[in-house]
């Protein structure tokens, strides 16, 4: 090679590294592209928690389909990779293919808490950005990790105290029953109820474990009955819950004041429990709900049932609203991480959130959740719990019956 | 306490009476087929569904649910019977219980993809006032089901025992061949068991709605029971069957009660495993076992 040649190869050497290095940080982190931004996720979309799950996934596509349809997130498009499972091993699976393989740049958490407590540690241990949905559970918050962003479901601790303040709404009562699933939500619910209400000096005369999917309550009730309490609090979802209070007056047990874990508090409970169900109380994650005559619920339901024509019954649900928010702080962090999104930038970007709501992006969003704020020791995006109640067999808002919690800087 | 014990008496016999009814359709394939039907729950929750579409979806009243769902059941059951399982009767008995393993899992997700939801209620058949003895309180949907349920079991059992339509059936289920040569065709006699015999699931189905829920997990919840309840009764006696579903009944509410609400689902294992292991021709059996 002459010298000629030798200088031209060099310089197209130094001009081929030169634009590599300018094309590099669109690429540098993973699920990056020129075009797109793969966001990955995982939930059950078959089995009994498959409402969560699929919810969990509609929500979210629904979410990307309009960050989409109004332009991308700076120039990129979302895509939703959703990775199916149902027991813990397989959503540890998931989360690993979902990083490893399928090479997502960022993780959201649909299977709720279970899914979640089976990740956490490898996705903490990724440092990949995760934000979960509606997890409850204290082993994803715990330790601390700057990467796990939580949403519209709280610390369990926080749950246990929206719960509380429920169970003392009508008055402090002498005499309180708990009925628990064994379901990692319910539990730890449930383990944080427990030293408040021995704080209050309140009697928790019962302590009930239940299988989740439990449809015969004879037994709890029963011991229900001899313990005569004033207020019953049940960590169970909709069907369990509902059947507690159905089978409940001929077991004996009548004018208690029933409390609801937010998971029951769908529109499977009222079928369930018809006229017996008026009065009951639950916390609930969200400022509206569902029907509710208002302009940012209605725009979500316009827009999630133009989007899924032929919905079954029971959806949207819960999990459709928490999905559809997630997904959308998912996408201000992403556009204020600029234009070389990095699991970095897009970390301190989400901890640069102050009452973010999802309208950030623009009008066409639905603002259906509380704002979400976070900080460098500030993990828990929402920090605020409603209260519902159901009359006339539809779940209401109680106005003026809003928790806001202190995060503290942690979790 | 006596009015605990009743308390847990009465759940007891009010799930006892949908176990029953669900084993007793088990025994009717078994009887006349000689297949565990492990696809006998899907039928059970299938009824569970045509129930909810039917009252809720065609506000058709609750009698003609009793009579269409029942012979919807049976008919898919038979259909399945025609187009699945007859290709391959001629095959080893555990190829067609895996078929049935599978057609059971086929149909609970077939019923979860366009009903994705966490339960569908429907209303009880009877509303009004509860029954009070005393301290003891019955409600008239839990009275319904203890009679009806265990009404209809009756009812099933005497058909297979007594009717002329039975009667081939215990043919075929004495011998095949023998059934054979006096003239009953073997294909009718499977077609028509699988036809009764998902009709008892789907008059299962009905009673389970409003006590259960309409879920897809509906198909675990029952076939369990139902199994269990047919192997307590020795899995070929009809009587046995329905004792079966009782016993167990006021037994998983009794352990939960007295010993741990845990207990509640673990109690039918441990019973199955007892029966098969001290008594695996169950507690009432049809034939008499003889040592030679």
């Amino acid at each position: 090679m002459n010298a000629r040649s030798l200088w031209r190869t060099g310089l197209a050497a130094t001009a081929l590294a030169s634009l590599t290095m300018v094309a590099a940080p669109a690429s540098a982190q993973q699920g990056v592209s020129a075009t797109e931004i793969k966001i990955g996720g995982f939930g059950a979309i078959t089995g009994p928690i498959a409402f969560i799950g699929a919810a969990s996934r509609d929500g979210m596509q629904l979410a990307v389909d309009q960050i989409n349809a109004n332009g991308g997130i700076n120039g990129r498009k979302l895509r939703l990779i959703y990775e199916a499972g149902g027991t813990p091993a397989e959503f540890q699976a998931a989360a690993r293919k979902l990083v490893e393989q399928d090479q997502v740049f960022a993780v959201m958490i649909g299977s709720g808490s279970t899914g979640a407590a089976a990740a956490a540690d490898y996705l903490r241990e990724k440092k990949i950005p995760t934000y979960a949905l509606t997890v409850a559970v204290p082993k994803y918050y715990d330790p601390f990790a700057p990467n796990m962003f939580s949403g519209t479901v709280p610390h369990a601790k926080f749950l246990a105290e929206s719960m509380f303040r429920i169970t003392t709404s009508w008055g402090t009562p002498k005499n309180v029953a708990l009925v628990v699933t064994r379901l990692a939500y319910h539990k730890s619910v449930a383990d944080g109820l427990k030293p408040k209400i021995e704080a209050a000096k309140i009697q928790l005369s019962v302590v009930e474990e239940i299988d989740s999917g439990a449809r015969d309550m004879t037994a709890p009730l029963v011991a229900i009955a001899k313990a005569k309490p004033d207020v019953v609090i049940l960590a169970a979802d909709a069907a369990e819950a509902g059947f507690i209070i159905k089978q409940a007056p001929e077991k004996g047990v009548r004018g208690v004041k029933w409390v609801l874990a937010g998971s029951a508090a769908t529109d499977a409970f009222a079928p369930i429990v018809g006229k017996l169900g008026e009065g009951v109380r639950s916390e609930w994650f969200f400022p509206y709900y569902f029907g509710e005559d208002k302009v940012e619920m209605q725009k979500f339901e316009k827009a999630w049932k133009a989007a899924y024509t032929s919905p079954p019954p029971q959806r949207p649900n819960l999990y459709d609203m928490s999905a559809y928010n997630s997904m959308m702080m998912m996408a201000v962090a992403l556009k204020r991480a600029g234009q070389t999104p990095t699991w970095d930038n897009v970390v301190t970007a989400f901890q640069s959130f102050r009452n973010v709501r999802a309208s950030e992006l623009g009008s066409w969003a639905a603002d259906i959740s509380s704002p979400e704020s976070f900080g460098p020791k500030d993990i828990q995006g929402n920090d605020r719990m409603y209260q519902v109640e159901l009359k006339n067999g539809k779940w209401v808002v109680r106005p003026g019956a809003e928790y806001v919690f202190d995060v503290g800087g942690g979790s | 306490m006596l009015i605990d014990f009743l308390f847990v008496l009465v759940g007891g016999l009010k799930f006892g009476a949908i176990y029953a009814l669900g084993a007793i359709g088990l025994v009717v394939i078994h009887k006349a087929t000689k297949t565990v039907n492990f696809a006998h729950g899907a039928l059970i929750m299938l009824g569970a569904y045509v129930t909810f579409f039917l009252l809720e979806l065609f506000k058709l009243p609750y009698w003609a649910v009793y009579v269409l769902a029942p012979t919807l059941v049976g008919a898919v059951s038979a259909f399945l019977e025609f187009a699945i399982l007859r290709p391959i009767r001629r095959a080893d008995m555990f190829i067609v219980i895996i078929a049935t393993v599978f057609l059971a899992i086929a149909l609970q997700e077939a019923v979860r993809l366009p009903y994705d939801v966490e339960m569908l209620a429907v209303a009880a058949v009877l509303e009004g006032d509860p029954l009070f003895l005393g301290d003891l309180i019955i409600t008239q949907e839990s009275m319904w089901i203890i009679a009806g349920a265990f009404l209809f079991a009756i009812l099933g059992a005497l058909l297979f025992a007594q009717a002329g339509l039975g009667r081939s059936m215990r043919a075929m289920a004495q011998n095949i061949r023998g059934a054979q040569l006096c003239g009953y065709s073997v294909d009718g006699v499977y077609v028509f068991a699988w036809f009764v015999g998902g009709g008892l699931a789907g008059l299962a189905g009905v009673f389970s709605a409003p006590s259960l829920g309409v879920s897809p997990e509906l198909m675990v919840a029952t076939i369990v029971p139902a199994f269990v309840a047919a192997v307590i009764g020795g899995f070929d006696s009809l009587r046995g069957a329905i004792l079966g579903g009782l016993i167990l009944g006021i037994l998983e509410n009794v352990a939960a009660a007295y010993i741990s609400a845990g207990l509640k689902s673990a109690i039918s294992f441990l019973i199955l495993f007892a029966v098969l292991m001290i008594r695996p021709e169950g507690l009432f059996p049809e034939g008499r076992v003889r040592k030679v």
